[in-house]
């Protein structure tokens, strides 16, 4: 490593840029996890159908489940997962590029959870690829979300949240009849990135697949949280 | 454009270990490679904010280590640059990434009065 050169006083330090912020996302899972829930934190680009997915899965798990809307602007998010029968509240981030585990505290703390109605408490973070994906927020699983327009070289293109994510997402396979998308090549170029990731195909909009993934985050759940 | 954000952490630890607004010379970050964090741009946005917080105009020295990698197929232990080269040895990739993915403060050096 670099030394200093010369005059001053310096101060070894050794700590990670991003301690504060890990240090509540610690703080965010401990607490979380001691009232039973399981939390996910979803990622992907602008309109690769993370909310229609939190719809289907609000009409899934209703009560169980409570969702955090991440956006620049706007509470449409939070008011669709809403109609869709479950509490959600929306964190409008004003031009903020991803969510952080303070906004995500406080969100926590302005939704009543003391009732034990919840089991999954899922974030969905600011559509985007980058930005979100070093930011531990207090979640158990991060899931990647990659719709079927997008491409499937996008994959290799967005390393830093694809080799991050446990659980990797198709989206809109009901559109590959239309679209040149290779789903095994965008599923071994993940697994190239995070070797262990779980993979599931889905149609959010149709509800093809979405069975099998809900299921898996009941086992998740019960795995972290026994006999809460 | 999350370099602005990490470089406001950036100034967190700085403040946390030597308080507020105490100008400083120089700035020492470790960077894996595979941390995603751009350095040219961090070197942007830190120098605006220090600054602004009253910690003068210090340089902002990025050391970006290559990652330390164990592979899962043969077991060899080597050291890649990037996400998308494979082992040495059987050219796997499925493997342990080690290290890589860090961004540390490694020292502050404080400006003479």
């Amino acid at each position: 490593m670099t030394k200093p050169t010369c005059g001053g006083k310096t101060v070894k330090v050794k700590s990670p840029v991003m301690q504060k912020n890990d240090a509540i996302a610690e703080r965010n899972r401990v607490k979380l996890e001691g009232m039973g829930i399981f939390v996910i934190n979803l990622i992907g680009s602008p309109g690769c159908g993370k909310t229609t997915l939190l719809e289907a899965m609000a009409r899934h798990f209703g009560e169980r489940m409570v969702v955090i809307e991440g956006d620049l602007q706007t509470r449409r998010d939070a008011e669709r997962v809403e109609q869709a029968g479950c509490k959600a509240y929306q964190i409008e981030t004003n031009g903020r590029c991803h969510l952080d585990a303070q906004a995500v505290s406080e969100a926590i703390e302005q939704l009543d959870l003391s009732d034990g109605a919840c089991e999954l408490l899922v974030i969905e973070n600011v559509g985007n690829l980058v930005c979100p994906s070093g930011y531990d927020l207090g979640e158990h699983l991060k899931v990647g979300v990659l719709s079927v327009p997008e491409g499937d070289d996008k994959v290799l293109k967005y390393p830093s949240l694809f080799s991050r994510i446990a659980v990797f997402l198709v989206n809109k396979i009901d559109l590959l009849p239309y679209l040149d998308f290779d789903v095994e090549r965008a599923v071994n170029e993940g697994r190239s990135l995070s070797p262990d990731v779980e993979t599931f195909r889905m149609s959010a909009k149709t509800g093809d697949g979405l069975e099998p993934f809900c299921v898996f985050l009941e086992a998740r759940r019960d795995a972290r949280t026994p006999g809460a | 454009m999350h370099e602005f954000s990490i470089a406001e952490s950036i100034l967190d630890v700085i403040e946390q270990e030597i308080g507020p607004a105490t100008p400083v010379s120089a700035v020492h970050l470790t960077v894996g490679r595979l941390s995603g964090v751009c350095a040219d741009a961090l070197e942007f946005c830190f120098s605006e904010i220090a600054e602004q917080r009253g910690f003068g105009k210090p340089e902002l020295m990025v050391e970006s280590p290559p990652a330390d990698v164990h592979c899962r197929d043969c077991g060899a232990d080597y050291v890649c640059e990037d996400f998308y080269t494979g082992c040495p040895h059987c050219q796997s990739l499925n493997r342990e990434i080690r290290s890589g993915h860090e961004c540390n403060v490694d020292w502050i050096q404080i400006e003479e009065d």
